[in-house]
């Protein structure tokens, strides 16, 4: 185990910035934080790191209590690196001395390595200013790398990027972080990014931790409405609980999980756009309001004969046009979660 | 991995309210305020009712010739800077670039030496009127329209081209569109320029002493050396520091209000080229100025110094006044700083607001005249003295005055005054690096001190050595406090140029003032250089 918190509040004045949080981090996975901004993602990670001082709880960091029960330990002793949004490369240093920053004598081959990883060897003599923002996040990161720290803390890392970049950027630091084994705690607001990119993710709302669990399954199984609509797009219907599974207006669907103990009855479902297909030679049942090209797909605003608005994701093989009536049911083998 | 611990860890907690920067904060700004605090404190004198006798038999005079000199700079500096701004701002033509910039040249020149080379030039039975309110009023502006100048040429400059244009689309002529938009949208600027020059003469203490002029500053020095009374002088004194102050807090209030003004960035004005006789009118003007604030003073300093090369009072006395210089200027560019940087350090590491009053309180200084810090310095001195002799007594040893007259109360008044200047500069450059330079090095394993070696004083660098070079100019340059407070034979520059003039030996004030203005053209230089090339990218859509 890297990080460990438990029951850790933080308040500021009067919000309750982290409230009660308690997770783990193991080591060498990528561990995503996702929340929407102001959920207090990036207070936790000042936590860990010790840039904030909890009013409650523990943190151990690699087996060493850090906070908590009396203990403090200052955050140049915690061994945590961090890469910050905003990078804070040391403008007066070279790139191979702001990734030496951190290094003790005799450990410059270290320095190397960390600059080889990131693959900006030929550019260690030049200064931040002088490097593109691409170039500047992976002196960061080689920086934070570079003293072989028990985790790697990382701050919305590619907010500041233009996106057409992040996608391959996203990958390469991926790559990084899996080369040089590292544990690392990526804080994201964008769930495309955290789905991506985690191992495990750690879903926030309001200074809580709402779910935690690998990508596929708070896509798939969300705990609540709201991770459901936060984590991609969903239709959520209602529907009624018989046996293995769920009626709805559109059809029925099967549990994702045995319905252990879950309320028979009236419930709410959520349903993914790419859980939903038309289907032709039956009676039309909906009419396509809108279409959304993207390229490998499409994405189709219907209303419903009932009267729901519901979003359709299909391949971008067949198109339909606005004004065009369809008939739509749930896709083959379609499971959803009830959401309350 | 670190031990976990309790002890040094936890004392630093980040953001306590009060906590070892907030000591540090307001034991500074106690220091700067103490004197001032002094002098108000004479009004709570059991001898108050007799001081008011002997301040009340010169104040109306006194508040008269201040007002008028005061009032007249205010005035003349408006009118003479805005209409030089307004020039090279607006319009085009022969030389207009390098006056642009050379207009700036006079702040080098102090108005005492200024004064003296006037006075020595003119000789005592000129038909112009130089030693009276009038006389001051125009030697000060032309020392110190420069302020109104600076601040003008930047607001107009600020101000784009579409709102001009937008204006001459309605109908309305480029010379109306200039008076009735580009000069009111630049009010506060010139406000606040016209009264930084008020201040320069409120506090101005050798140009009016040799004019013969008696405003506060004047009257202050005379009552305590004329009069010994130092309690008298204190009185006088607070009602200076309290008409400064008054000042100081319109001037910061204009400022404050310009920003709004300030439009939206746009290519600035296409200037107007004038050709033919308007052109060598436009050109007139400015270089006259120049000729009369800059040239021709340092042509005639220079004659003099040549002259004066071999007199003996020069020759003897010029060493120990340049070495006494240095070092008072040394000294207290080396207290400063390292003041100033706690202050800045304060408020990098426990921002909260009781540490931003501290800093702001530790700022006042600048806008309290030399000659006023001078008398607290002198009375809270005294005091310490005093009690250190009781002590002594006490002990049954007699210690006599340790401080009073000593080296040490001018190196305490230049760091009240010019605390500020070294505060300011560190401010500025610090509030703009990242705070998560900080958390970054912290988290790479360094702790307190070394973020401050290691990242923060070289990123400060070019801060700490603009702000060590003002505090060193204007010690050098400062006047009043060096007089009132120097100790025996501990004459410096400023009051070798000061004590030479008042027995009319232009020629022996020549080299010492060189030597100061020498100085003093460094920062101006450095300022020019960066308005140089402000002005050049400026021209360049035109």
């Amino acid at each position: 185990m890297s990080v460990q918190l438990t029951g850790v509040s933080r308040s500021f004045e009067l919000t309750k910035a982290v409230d009660d949080v308690s997770l783990e981090v193991r080591t060498g996975e990528i561990f995503g934080v996702l929340g929407p901004s102001g959920s207090g993602k990036t207070t936790l990670l000042r936590l860990i790191a010790g840039f904030e001082r909890p009013d409650a709880g523990t943190v151990i960091v690699g087996g060493e209590r850090v906070c908590g029960d009396g203990v403090w330990v200052v955050p140049e002793r915690r061994r945590i690196g961090m890469v910050f949004q905003d990078y804070a490369l040391f403008p007066h240093l070279t790139v191979e001395r702001n990734v030496s920053f951190g290094l003790k004598r005799g450990e410059e081959a270290k320095g190397r390595t960390a600059l080889e990883l990131v693959g900006l060897q030929h550019k260690a003599e030049r200064h931040p200013h002088e490097l593109s923002g691409g170039e500047r996040q992976r002196v960061a990161l080689a920086r934070a790398l570079a003293p072989e720290p028990e985790v790697v803390l990382l701050d919305e890392p590619f907010s500041n990027l233009d996106a057409t970049l992040r996608a391959g950027l996203r990958r390469e630091v991926e790559l990084i972080l899996r080369d040089a084994r590292a544990t690392a705690v990526i804080v994201t607001h964008d769930q495309e990014e955290a789905l991506s990119l985690a191992d495990r993710l750690a879903l926030m709302r309001d200074g809580r931790v709402v779910q935690v669990g690998r990508p596929e399954d708070v896509y798939a199984q969300p705990s609540e409405r709201w991770a459901a609509q936060f984590v991609g797009e969903v239709n959520v219907l209602p529907g009624v609980l018989r046996g293995e599974s769920i009626h709805t207006e559109l059809g029925s669907f099967d549990l994702v999980s045995p319905a252990g103990g879950q309320a028979q009855g009236l419930v709410h479902v959520a349903v993914r756009p790419e859980q939903l297909e038309f289907r032709g030679g039956r009676e039309p049942n909906a009419e396509v309001l809108e279409r959304e090209f993207r390229g490998h797909d499409v994405l189709y605003r219907l209303r419903h004969e009932a009267g729901r608005t519901l979003i359709v994701q299909l391949p971008s093989l067949e198109l339909y046009e606005p004004g065009q009536r369809v008939f739509v049911r749930p896709a083959e083998a379609a499971r959803a979660p009830v959401v309350d | 991995m670190a031990v976990a611990q309790t002890g040094p860890g936890a004392s630093r907690l980040p953001a306590a309210r009060f906590d070892g920067w907030a000591v540090v904060g307001i034991a500074v700004a106690g220091l700067v305020v103490a004197p001032l605090l002094v002098v108000v404190g004479s009004f709570f004198s059991p001898r108050v009712g007799e001081l008011w006798e002997i301040t009340d038999s010169i104040l109306a005079d006194v508040v008269v010739e201040t007002a008028i000199v005061a009032g007249g700079v205010g005035a003349c500096t408006l009118v003479l800077g805005t209409s030089l701004a307004a020039l090279v701002a607006f319009y085009d033509f022969p030389g207009r670039r390098w006056l642009d910039w050379a207009l700036v040249l006079p702040l080098a020149i102090p108005a005492y030496v200024l004064t003296f080379v006037y006075l020595g030039r003119l000789g005592p039975d000129s038909s112009l009127p130089l030693r009276s309110p009038g006389g001051a009023v125009a030697i000060l502006t032309l020392a110190s329209y420069p302020y109104v100048y600076l601040l003008a040429r930047a607001a107009f400059r600020a101000q784009s081209r579409s709102l001009i244009e937008a204006a001459r689309g309605l109908g309305i002529g480029r010379s109306r569109a200039i008076v009735t938009l580009a000069l009111p949208l630049a009010r506060p600027a010139l406000a606040a320029g016209a009264l930084l020059a008020m201040m320069e003469a409120l506090a101005e203490f050798g140009a009016v002493q040799l004019l013969g002029v008696k405003t506060f500053a004047v009257a202050i020095y005379q009552v305590w050396f004329g009069a010994f009374d130092r309690l008298a002088a204190s009185q006088l004194a607070s009602f200076l520091m309290v008409i400064t102050l008054l000042v100081l807090f319109l001037e910061r209030w204009m400022r404050g209000r310009q920003r709004f003004t300030q439009s939206e960035s746009g290519p600035p004005l296409e200037r107007v080229r004038l050709r033919g006789p308007r052109a060598f009118g436009a050109a007139f003007l400015p270089t006259l100025v120049l000729a009369i604030a800059f040239v021709g003073p340092l042509v005639q300093l220079v004659v003099w110094g040549f002259e004066s090369w071999d007199e003996p009072l020069v020759r003897t006395g010029f060493g120990t006044w340049a070495r006494n210089s240095l070092m008072l200027a040394s000294l207290a560019a080396l207290i400063v700083i390292p003041a100033a940087l706690l202050l800045v350090y304060g408020l990098r590491v426990a921002p909260s607001r009781l540490n931003r009053v501290t800093a702001r309180l530790a700022s006042i200084g600048y806008g309290v005249p030399g000659s006023v810090v001078a008398v607290g310095v002198l009375l809270s001195l005294a005091w310490v003295d005093h009690r250190i002799q009781d002590l002594g007594e006490l002990a049954g040893v007699s210690l006599g005055l340790l401080f009073t007259g000593s080296a040490l109360g001018m190196v305490f008044a230049y760091v009240v005054r010019f605390l500020a200047l070294g505060f300011q500069s560190l401010d500025a450059e610090m509030t703009r690096l990242s705070p998560n330079l900080d958390d970054a090095a912290r988290s790479l394993g360094a702790d307190r001190l070394e973020v401050m070696w290691r990242v923060h004083l070289p990123l400060l660098r070019a801060a700490l050595l603009s702000g060590a070079l003002l505090v060193f100019v204007e010690t050098m340059k400062e006047l009043p406090a060096t007089v009132l407070l120097r100790p025996l034979g501990g004459d410096t520059l400023a009051t070798a140029v000061w004590q030479s003039t008042s027995e009319s030996l232009w020629e022996a004030a020549a080299l010492p003032a060189l030597a100061i203005i020498a100085v003093a053209l460094v920062p101006v230089v450095v300022l020019v250089r960066t308005l140089d090339r402000s002005g050049r990218t400026d021209a360049l859509p035109a």
